[in-house]
């Protein structure tokens, strides 16, 4: 679910924002479709191993359990139709600056590419593992596994592509919330900078998920440690420039006083609710986020349901929410008319943000009690455990709560096409502009060639000795074991 | 409306600050609280062959479980395999140092033990080491929690702390769980 | 990050002065984290465990001994098993000569394994079709060294090398797995099924099926099991449980017959056979 419904959303997303913030066609849109239908056919590729009893090593591998081929080398599809698109973003923003000389790109478009730009850095670590490592093991032509290595090269990837994840949900914030609320961007290079941040930030701070490990040392923990509290700083940066413009907005509908404008916004339209519960339940992740990031309290809650519910709240609430938002926001110029029912969006919505806090409040005091994640079952007799049923209960209803939000946005992008609704045709999509749009932008923020420099130093100090001492003190390997055969 | 860039310039730059001041906050809490607890996690890059621990050496079946070494020193061993613990049970003393060493014969294992600084991986070709101390008598579980395979979920072990005085080494300086 | 309206001819020199000053801010607080991670920090962390300060930056960048290097036991222990996974023997059953072992087999093992490798006696002989060359090897090779105790076994092994056993392997894992009649097995007590498929949390029991079943991914010498005869698998649980046989590693298999009941083993016994 995190590889697919993700990748495919920012490639739609990324194909959308390229044709409507530049104003322009997308380059080689054939290459876009066999990118997708790549991505199908992985997909199709994964599921059917996973299903059929052929993949039971979920969606984090844990060599040495080696699955069939099949679901590695559907993976790799995945990941390929998603290179695809990041060469089509990278090319449409160039063909547009060529076109427009000294003209400083579309903030969606600039942030679209800078997220292509970190997934193209993301996918390097999981590649080389499974390209290297994985994929020969799984067609049985190496018998073992350097177990330390596969964990460090995963670790690469599996920090930065939440950020990956998430920067469609800050585009939301930055481009289009303000828009939606009637307001202006605040200030367009505060936006730039904190994709940047996200840029440089994201990647070198992935062995803050092996803090837990025996093969890394004391020191690598520490700096990627405190490499990922930097990472706070985008995102502070997000929370004021958006509630700024949010600010703005309110104000220029006419609400007065210190807090007045928050009453004054227009929650009633979708785009402005989904950015309210969004930075709601950001606060509760990431508050969780920063007790997993810490080196010595992250023993507190190593893969317990904690660490769950927090990527539930960041992930699947705060993220997934302005997913929705941003496919309401756009299916009106993509189906040619306007919604049929806003009111229903409107619950289903709040439905996804209450079933999630219902869901993922439990986790996070069961974890913090010692519920570890990923287990099927649970001794209930035990007397440390009986008091837990409760909170599941409480847990499994949330959960239901998103799945009836689920089958209602469904039904919501549907009933563009069935009901045969009144609605005007609607104005294309437009993105905020900033409050001084003449502002000059450093060509750094510009582009990307400066960035890259930097977060190509910034991986080399992070990782080359934690991924160099596996060739270099050569541990013992662990035997392939077979999950499929 | 009009709004004035000056103040817009002024208040970004006031965030800035406070941002910067959030992030030093956080910074020095989170390295405080990596250290001031002594939680120490496994970072003793301490290589094993997997394929050959029941041979020979520190991880045989006859020398794993609790046992006093000659400076008093504490030290229990543990083998996570798919899908137990090998001992089950294990016996320390309350208020005294204890040395964890966790070492796996096939793939990843992990564990964690409520309420103390015990969670670690267990990952194959690694001794994971962890020092720690209990500070209450009891029986405390300790679950598998990483996904190991198929009988993952019921891969489960207790810790039973006993007051030092109920700590009574054998002739080896070994002390095993009662059968019950 | 300041909105100072400049003239537009030095929007060039702000670019770069611009970019220097972002680089060079990097770069410092690159500077500070590296002290703070490889010094400050496992300094103040060493001090805790008695490392002295020079030790613990050099365990920070993952160069020096273990922080402890902990005593061997001194106490002598013989393996339960010596069948090890390392490099050579996985070659050497990889590379077994299935034909060498079926000419083998039919000399010397046909009389009881049958020549498809089906039993005469289930109670005591197993079905050695559906097996991993590996499974077979390793009890052909414990049995070899006595390390699981068979008398009948050991005559015949001690005439054969361990390439003949490697070949053995080979010939018995080709062998078409023994047809038995799902049908019957509907038959089985509800709890056997439950212990069979699902395990006992409460007992920290995991399911059979976890390791036994042929596309586990459990231990790399584990038998599948599917197609095994009853009355053969209940005599080894029943061995388990007694310790009169105890080459599984780290007791794995001692410690779950253990936890059985004689009624839950003999549960399968009772069951109609195929």
């Amino acid at each position: 679910m995190g590889y697919v419904l993700t990748t495919f959303f920012i490639m739609g997303f990324g194909y959308f924002v390229a044709e409507s913030a530049l104003r322009q066609p997308l380059p080689a849109p054939r290459l876009a479709w066999l990118g997708f239908i790549l991505g199908i056919v992985g997909t199709v590729m994964v599921v059917a191993t996973v299903l059929t009893g052929h993949a039971s090593v979920m969606f984090t591998f844990y060599p040495p359990l080696t699955a069939s081929p099949i679901f590695y080398l559907g993976l790799v599809l995945v990941v390929v139709g998603s290179w695809i698109w990041c060469v089509l973003m990278l090319v449409a923003m160039m063909r547009w600056k060529r076109a427009n000389p000294g003209q400083p790109v579309p903030l969606a478009m600039y942030a679209t590419a800078a997220n292509a730009v970190l997934w193209l850095w993301t996918t390097i670590g999981v590649a080389v593992e499974l390209l290297f490592v994985v994929i020969p093991a799984a067609f049985g032509w190496t018998q073992t596994v350097d177990v330390g290595l596969t964990r460090t090269l995963f670790s690469w990837t599996l920090h930065a592509i939440v950020y990956f994840w998430l920067i469609p949900a800050y585009i939301a914030f930055y481009t289009i919330a303000p828009q939606a609320a009637g307001g202006r961007l605040f200030s367009d290079l505060m936006a730039r900078a904190s994709f940047i941040l996200f840029l440089l930030c994201g990647l070198p701070v992935g062995l803050h998920h092996l803090f837990m490990d025996p093969e890394h040392s004391t020191g690598f923990k520490s700096i990627q440690m405190i490499l990922t509290v930097l990472v706070a700083v985008p995102t502070l940066l997000t929370v004021f420039t958006v509630t700024a413009s949010m600010e703005t907005a309110g104000r220029l509908r006419g609400g007065k006083g210190l807090f007045g404008w928050i009453g004054a916004l227009p929650w009633e339209r979708p785009m402005v609710l989904a950015t309210g519960l969004s930075f709601f339940m950001l606060w509760f992740g990431g508050f969780g986020g920063l007790i997993n990031m810490s080196y010595g309290m992250n023993a507190m809650v190593h893969n317990t349901s904690w660490v769950s519910a927090h990527f539930h709240m960041i992930f699947g609430g705060s993220v997934v929410i302005m997913y929705f938002a941003i496919a309401y926001h756009i299916w009106p110029s993509l189906a040619g008319r306007a919604a049929p029912s806003v009111a229903l969006q409107r619950i289903q919505l709040w439905l996804w943000a209450v079933g999630m806090m219902v869901m993922s409040m439990p986790w996070h005091w069961l974890g913090l009690n010692g519920q570890v994640r990923r287990v099927a079952q649970f001794d209930y007799a035990d007397p440390s455990m009986s008091w837990w049923t409760p909170w599941m209960a409480v847990s499994l209803a949330g959960g239901f709560v998103l799945v009836v939000s689920a089958a209602l946005f469904i039904w919501n992008l549907v009933s563009f096409h069935v009901e045969r609704s009144a609605g005007v045709y609607p104005a294309p999509v437009k993105y905020a502009t900033a409050l001084h749009p003449d502002q000059p932008v450093p060509a750094a923020l510009n582009g990307f060639a400066l960035w890259n420099v930097f977060v190509l130093i910034l991986m080399a100090a992070a990782y080359s000795y934690p991924i160099a001492q596996f060739f270099i003190l050569n541990p013992p390997q662990a035997v392939v074991h077979r999950v499929d055969r | 409306m009009a709004i004035d860039p000056l103040s817009n310039a002024r208040s970004e730059r006031r965030w800035a600050f406070a941002m910067v001041g959030a992030a030093m906050m956080m910074l020095f809490a989170i390295v405080w609280a990596s250290l001031s607890p002594h939680m120490n996690p496994p970072s003793n890059i301490e290589n094993v062959d997997p394929n050959t621990l029941h041979i020979a050496g520190e991880f045989t079946e006859d020398n794993l479980g609790t046992q006093v070494d000659a400076k008093g020193r504490v030290t229990t061993r543990i083998v996570t395999s798919q899908f137990s613990f090998a001992p089950e049970c294990v016996v320390v003393p309350q208020d005294m140092q204890v040395t964890f060493r966790f070492v796996s014969p096939d793939v990843i294992h992990g564990l964690l033990v409520v309420g103390t600084n015990i969670n670690t991986m267990v990952v194959p070709g690694y001794v994971s080491q962890v020092h720690t101390m209990f500070d209450k008598p009891g029986d405390m579980l300790m679950p598998c929690h990483e996904f190991c395979g198929l009988g993952h979920s019921q891969m489960v072990a207790h810790v039973r702390v006993v007051p030092i005085a109920d700590f009574k080494p054998d002739e080896n300086g070994r002390v095993a769980c009662a059968e019950h | 990050m300041s909105t100072d309206n400049k003239p537009a001819t030095s929007t060039a020199e702000a670019s770069r002065a611009f970019a220097v000053t972002v680089s060079a801010a990097i770069f410092a607080i690159a500077v500070m984290v590296g002290l703070l991670g490889f010094v400050v920090m496992p300094v103040l962390e060493g001090q805790t465990t008695g490392l002295d300060s020079f030790t613990a930056i050099c365990r920070a960048f993952g160069i020096g001994i273990p922080a402890e290097q902990n005593a061997r036991s001194s106490k002598p222990s013989a393996p339960a098993s010596s069948t090890a996974w390392d490099s050579a023997t996985r070659n050497d059953v990889r590379r077994g000569d299935a034909a060498a072992g079926a000419a083998l087999a039919q000399d010397t093992c046909a009389a009881c394994h049958m020549p498809n490798g089906l039993s005469a006696d289930p109670a005591s002989v197993p079905s050695t079709t559906g097996l991993s060359a590996r499974a077979i090897y390793k009890q052909l090779h414990d049995m070899k060294r006595g390390e699981r105790v068979n008398e009948a076994m050991k005559g015949m092994l001690d005439e054969l090398t361990d390439q003949n056993l490697t070949d053995l392997a080979a010939y018995y894992s080709r062998l078409p797995r023994r047809n038995h009649d799902i049908r019957a097995y509907n038959e089985v007590t509800p709890n056997a099924v439950v212990l069979a498929t699902k395990g006992d949390v409460s007992r920290a029991l995991p399911a059979c099926e976890a390791c036994h079943n042929p596309t586990a991914g459990g231990p790399l010498e584990v038998p599948a099991l599917t197609g095994q005869y009853p009355a053969y698998i209940v005599t080894q649980l029943q061995a388990y449980a007694a310790g009169t046989r105890k080459n599984d590693l780290y007791g794995r298999m001692r410690r779950i017959a253990g936890k059985l009941t004689p009624a839950e083993i003999a549960a399968y016994y009772d069951a109609p056979r195929p």
